[in-house]
């Protein structure tokens, strides 16, 4: 299967051996990198620097919005009382005793969410990895267009503003949840949030979708034209898998929820009547027209809501699948399966919105339906589970920070997968809809999954991005410290969660069945457990600041692993290729047979001795 | 480094040992009266509570073999290095087995169906319109910030006229009779949640749902508002009470109307004659 | 040729990295431009989606009674079912005459008078009784105006040419449809023209485009200045006289459908404009015309969309 390939390159391109191709000789066709600061850093069109662009805007923005979630937790554990240092700072009000108000505690969770989601996890693992792999996956030298790339960079900063600015405006920032669901969202009145807030929190997301939308064009059209010779679809990594279906969902995903969000802004500023019913409003306000659905802007938003949580866990898929075959020096168990259990995830995740409207007043015949739908998409990630677990079966665990990030990834990933099934079954969800047990299936599937899964990434090319190792040592220290912490302050959700503890309420103990030291003693020990997981993540900026200037040098290849990025100099050159690299078998070729190595780059032939590829699972 | 599949195997015995000890644990268990905290008042309630074991059993067991899967490759599988420095064993160089896929594919789709298809029948009793009794109303609840607005039929047995008797977070009913209410919302989005009932219902401007339920046990209950509703969603809380007859439901609707029509009177003859 | 890819970085527009192919054949008729324009014209699907879907949702779902000739839309109708309305299809000769009476026996406040003169030929007066409208028209009458009264009709949804539920102009937007298909015609001109080489031509079709889409433009604003500020509407389109998106469900859809595909036709006029620019410097040739058929796909996209827009908002 190797063989007819190596006439597709150039004649006279010889796969480049290995690493290290030292100074290329073929400069006078490549650009060289801008000389200035400002185009060279700034308004660099170059995909390495506008995905390091994105790293470092979203990393520095999940401590915002992890911030946040500490102050949602000390609310939780010790309701009402002032959070040291900062009620000072917040509230200078000494005769309410510093005490956080009431709306302030849905501005918490609501930002929380939004940062987390729409400027963490999405711009970190498409913006960020997205923008730095697909094109050195795929042997590219670039985006098929750059200049568009950097766009979609600088659209993220009217979000960043506007969601920032949005903390200060009359009535503070948004509140209506990061759902923000009509018509608590659209009425002026109906709490200090939606006065003016979530204006600015509608333009935000705009511009971050925005971002999104035009990256994922770009990213589709870069998969599918700049492929390297030799790199068939099937010989794609799974992170370029990921990125390239996840780019898809953000296409076919995106569109509607703009829509929904503008016609939500026009309701706001213009007074049309989408989402207001006829004869409701917020005491003593005038009357509107209405004529509206309010329940038709939850089809919207979870039309797109749903797939993208797909969107942050695909990518990660795609990444944990590469970390975890590189170490465990074995090739990734049924690597077809697994793209088309990625295209199923993707697919049937357009059919399964309807899962988080069971109560909502839906029509109770299409939750049945979509209950249907979503307990099938459980299949897909059934087969992604155990081909990992199949790929670590019999191969030879090098258990780095990456891996082991990878790792908790998985069996973490498990636990949040599971929690779904539990709220696919309708009656069930009845129960546990809008409760704590979401809640810890949330940051199962979003903790667990989407941040173990750029934390592996992180330590995993880090090396390539900045050509320093970041150190092991507090590599594993962080990863055990999240690793246990994270259970400890979301495991016990699941617990309160079907012991009826509402999300989203600021003070539980209002309630009498809350009072338990049950719930209570969970709030606290939860609280704590947040405390030390946020402290945790010091250790990582540390690592990361640190290594950025003082790590170890690292070669070319430093993982010995087989993908394209590997065989450029760490940090690529402007270019990516000196020579644009041919491409002989899958990604996935660890200790093959009669190969001295454990590990067989792309870009060198598989030897005959190795035998054909099983075509089906390779 | 095969110590780290301990760190793993922690965590997986934590998960399940903390549903272990939450069984026998009524702060922590499915919300119920105290004194028979694994016994859930309403029938809807126990098929739920059924349905949520059914689940939690397959999940349990698809939960630790996957852990357990995981845990001992980590341990088996680690890597290890002789004096040298170099690998002890080869890893096994194989691409996947189309056995296995089909096998983790048809058994799991196979449970799937059958969740899927085995609580059908509980959603349809609680939710849908058709399967709800044909019994008078109890009240009408309409939800609006901050509030639970309940209204009772008077004297006359109807809803919305003259005499019906409207509080304010305050719901009754009696033991052992399907009770059944219109809900509505006259502002925002609210949920009506009964957690030692199991009964959830978002309250939606501009629609009125039918919502029913039943207790087979008198006593004091709570109502939550699930859904966010503002500033003051966390403080939207209701009183619950279920009474022993209906004789006892209906002494308690007169009673209440005396003590409105006489704070009434008291307002219509107030010496200011307001 | 030791590298097929010369310019990875920084192509320009249009020809964006057409001579980045990374496969050997270089006469592959998709380019990476045609790929994300299509791309980029499925997420405008999706994004019309589900306007359009919206619109249908709610349509469907807007409440019997919504909309009715002689009360603002979403006036609850119950308990109005017998009334009538005095209908002033003209006021003859003696107007302060005529808004005497309305002042006196519609017992309506005083601007109301003048409301519903400037409706006229739809000026409606509820009235809650049949003797009480029927007063009131002989009272016009004899004044000199031209009366008619009419029961409560409900509707569910506006329908086109209903004077006193719909203000939409079908007859002047059809022909403005039909403008903005002559647009798309224009458009097919000139990038046959330049495929045949003729630079020439082809400046002149882009121009010709250009202008076409400016007029469906004006048009649309001249429309839209009526609707909201110059004329009057009978009550059953509005509470206050003027159609705007606030006073009803109807206006809310249309004017958020027919606007942001304004929005889409100005880009693609300003876009248009770039290419025509670029056009008349002698930019593009028999071989190098990527950036005419892109824009091209997408007005003709545009035009598209205005077809079912035109379709569903106006004719149905
Ligand atoms: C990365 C994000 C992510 C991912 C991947 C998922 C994955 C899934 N989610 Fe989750 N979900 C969220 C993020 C995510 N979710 C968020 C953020 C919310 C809350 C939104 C809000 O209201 O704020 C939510 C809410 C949510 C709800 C709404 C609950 C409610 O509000 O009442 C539901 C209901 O069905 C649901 C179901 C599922 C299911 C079935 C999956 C499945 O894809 C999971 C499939 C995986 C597995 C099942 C595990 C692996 C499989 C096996 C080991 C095989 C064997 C298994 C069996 C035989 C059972 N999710
Ligand atoms: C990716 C998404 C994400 C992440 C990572 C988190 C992380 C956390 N979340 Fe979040 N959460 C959500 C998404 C997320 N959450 C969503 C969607 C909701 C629902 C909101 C709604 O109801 O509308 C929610 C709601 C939510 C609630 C419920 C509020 C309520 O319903 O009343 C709580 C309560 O405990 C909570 C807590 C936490 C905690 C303690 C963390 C901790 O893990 C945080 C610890 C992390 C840090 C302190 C910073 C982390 C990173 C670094 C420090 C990186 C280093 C930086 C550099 C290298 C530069 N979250
Ligand atoms: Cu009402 Cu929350
Ligand atoms: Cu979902």
């Amino acid at each position: 299967m190797s063989a007819e390939l190596a006439s597709s390159g150039t004649p006279g391109e010889a796969p480049t051996q290995g690493p290290g191709h030292g100074p290329s000789h073929d400069h006078d066709h490549i650009h060289p990198a801008p000389r200035f600061f400002l185009f060279r850093y700034v308004f660099s069109t170059d995909h390495k620097v506008i995905a390091i662009q994105f790293l470092f805007s979203g990393l520095i923005f999940s401590l915002l919005g992890g911030l946040l979630a500490l102050a949602v937790r000390w609310q939780l554990a010790w309701p009402w009382k002032p959070i040291p240092i900062l009620s000072r700072l917040l509230w200078a009000d000494p005769s309410a005793g510093y005490q956080m108000p009431p709306e302030f505690y849905n501005k918490l969770f609501t930002m929380h969410a939004s940062i987390m989601i729409f400027f963490v996890v999405i711009p970190v693992l498409t913006g960020a990895f997205g923008n730095f792999l697909i094109p050195l996956m795929i042997g590219a030298r670039d985006m098929a267009f750059p200049r568009l790339n950097m766009v979609s960079y600088w659209l993220m900063w009217p979000g960043f503003i506007l969601i920032l600015y949005s903390f200060f405006v009359e009535g503070g920032a948004a509140e209506a949840g990061w759902t923000s669901y009509p018509p608590l969202s659209e009425w002026k009145w109906s709490t200090p949030g939606s006065l003016n807030g979530q204006t600015y929190w509608l333009l935000a997301v705009m511009f971050s979708g925005l971002s999104s939308l035009t990256g994922s064009i770009n990213y589709i059209t870069t998969v599918l034209m700049l492929r390297a010779p030799g790199m068939k679809l099937f010989r794609m990594p799974m992170t370029v898998w990921g990125m390239f279906i996840t780019a898809l969902l953000q296409a076919f995903a995106l569109p509607v929820l703009t829509s929904a969000l503008v016609m939500q802004t026009l309701d706001r500023v213009a007074g049309t009547n989408f989402f207001e019913a006829t004869g409701a409003t917020v005491a003593n306000a005038p009357a509107i027209p209405g004529g509206g659905g309010p329940i038709l802007f939850q089809h919207l938003f979870w039309f797109y809501s749903h797939p993208a949580v797909y969107v942050m866990i695909l990518p990660a898929m795609g990444m944990v699948s590469d970390v975890l075959s590189t170490f465990s020096r074995k090739p990734l168990f049924g690597y077809k399966p697994m793209v088309i259990a990625i295209g199923g995830i993707a697919g049937l995740g357009f059919l399964v919105w309807g899962h988080h409207m069971f109560q909502s007043g839906m029509n109770p015949m299409m939750g049945a339906t979509f209950m249907l739908s979503t307990m099938m998409i459980a299949l897909p990630s059934a087969i992604k589970v155990f081909n990992w677990l199949g790929t670590m079966w019999g191969g030879r665990l090098q258990y780095t920070s990456a891996m082991l990030n990878a790792i908790g990834f998985v069996s973490m990933f498990v636990i949040g997968g599971l929690s779904g099934i539990f709220m696919a079954a309708t009656p069930v969800d009845i129960h546990i809809h809008d409760t704590y047990f979401i809640v810890a299936h949330l940051h199962y599937v979003l903790f667990g999954g989407s941040m173990f899964a750029i934390f592996a990434a992180v330590h995993f090319w880090f090396p390539k991005m900045f050509g320093r190792m970041m150190n092991e040592r507090l590599g594993k220290i962080h990863f055990f410290l999240t690793f246990l912490f994270m259970n400890t302050t979301f495991f016990p959700m699941h617990i309160i969660g079907m012991h009826g503890h509402p999300r989203r309420i600021a003070d539980p103990s209002i309630y009498e069945f809350l009072r338990g030291s049950g719930t209570l003693g969970m709030n606290q020990f939860m609280t704590v457990s947040a405390l030390v997981l946020g402290a945790a993540q010091i250790l990582f900026l540390l690592n990361f600041l640190y290594s950025l200037v003082l790590g170890r040098k690292a070669g070319d290849n430093p993982w010995r692993s087989n993908t394209l990025e590997w065989t450029t100099p760490s940090p690529p050159p402007h270019y990516n290729f000196a020579r644009i690299p041919t491409v002989y078998h899958p990604p996935y070729e660890y200790s093959v047979p009669g190969v001295e190595e454990d590990f067989l780059l792309q870009t060198q032939p598989r030897p005959a001795k190795a035998g054909p590829l099983d075509p089906i699972m390779a | 480094m095969r110590y780290w599949s301990i760190l793993f195997a922690m965590a997986a015995v934590g998960a399940v040992g903390a549903f272990l000890y939450a069984y026998f644990s009524p702060d922590w268990w499915l919300p119920n009266p105290p004194g028979d905290f694994h016994h859930s008042v309403s029938r809807f309630g126990r098929e739920i509570d059924k349905l949520f074991f059914i689940i939690l059993a397959i999940t349990g067991a698809v939960f630790v073999g996957t852990q357990v899967v995981l845990v001992w490759a980590m341990h088996r599988f680690a890597d290890e290095t002789d004096a040298q420095g170099h690998p002890v064993r080869k890893a096994d160089y194989f691409h996947g087995s189309q056995r296995l896929e089909v096998i983790w594919t048809i058994i799991p789709a196979g449970i799937l169906v059958f969740i899927a298809l085995y609580q059908m029948g509980t959603w349809a009793e609680i939710k849908y319109r058709s399967a709800a009794p044909k019994v008078p109303p109890l009240a009408e609840v309409t939800a609006r910030q901050f509030q639970w607005v309940i209204r009772y039929p008077g004297p006359d047995g109807k809803l919305n006229t003259v005499d019906d008797l409207v509080v304010v977070d305050d719901l009754h009913f009696t033991r052992d009779r399907m009770a059944l209410i219109y809900l509505r919302s006259s502002d925002v989005l609210h949920s009506f949640f009964l957690p030692q009932l199991r009964v959830k219902q978002d309250a939606v401007p501009g629609l009125t749902i039918p919502v029913w339920f039943d207790a087979d046990r008198a006593g004091d209950y709570e109502l939550v508002c699930a859904e966010l509703c503002g500033w003051g969603h966390y403080k939207m809380r209701g009183k619950v009470y279920v009474h022993e007859t209906e004789e006892q439901l209906r002494q308690w609707i007169d009673e209440k109307l005396a003590e409105q029509n006489r704070s009434r009177l008291t307002m219509t003859t107030a010496p200011n004659g307001r | 040729m030791a590298l097929a890819p010369t310019d990875a970085v920084g192509p320009k527009p249009g020809s964006a990295g057409v001579r980045h192919a990374p496969v050997p054949s270089h006469s592959a008729p998709v380019t990476p431009g045609k790929v994300a324009i299509w791309l980029f014209l499925a997420t405008e699907v999706m994004f019309f989606t589900g306007l359009i879907g919206s619109y249908i949702v709610l349509r469907a779902g807007s409440p019997r009674g919504a909309y009715s000739n002689l009360y603002p839309p979403n006036t609850p109708l119950r308990g109005l079912e017998n009334s009538r309305g005095v209908v002033l299809r003209s006021i003859g000769p003696d107007r302060s005459k005529i808004e005497e009476v309305l002042r006196s026996l519609g017992d309506r406040k005083p601007d109301e008078a003048e409301q519903v003169i400037a409706a006229v030929p739809h000026g409606v007066v509820p009235a809650r009784s049949a003797e009480r409208a029927e007063a009131l028209a002989s009272a016009l009458r004899s004044a000199g105006a031209v009366v008619e009264v009419e029961p409560l009709k409900t509707f569910e949804w506006p329908k086109p040419y209903d004077d006193a539920v719909n203000p939409l102009a079908i007859n002047l937007t059809a022909a403005n449809t039909f403008v903005l298909i002559c647009s798309s015609v224009t458009m097919v001109l000139a990038l046959s023209a330049i495929q045949r080489g003729n630079r020439a031509k082809c400046t002149l079709f882009l121009l010709a485009t250009v202008v076409i889409g400016s007029i469906f433009l004006s048009v649309q604003v001249f429309e839209y200045r009526q609707l909201m500020f110059e004329h009057h509407y009978p009550s059953g389109i509005s509470a206050n006289g003027h159609f705007v998106p606030s006073c009803s469900l109807f206006a809310s859809c249309f004017f958020t459908m027919t606007g942001l595909h304004g929005l889409h036709v100005t880009a693609g006029v300003l876009a248009l404009s770039v290419v025509l620019i670029a056009s008349i410097f002698g930019a593009f040739s028999a071989s190098n015309y990527a950036a005419i058929e892109l824009t091209g796909l997408y007005w003709h996209f545009v035009d598209l969309v205005w077809i079912i827009l035109f379709t569903i908002v106006y004719l149905l």
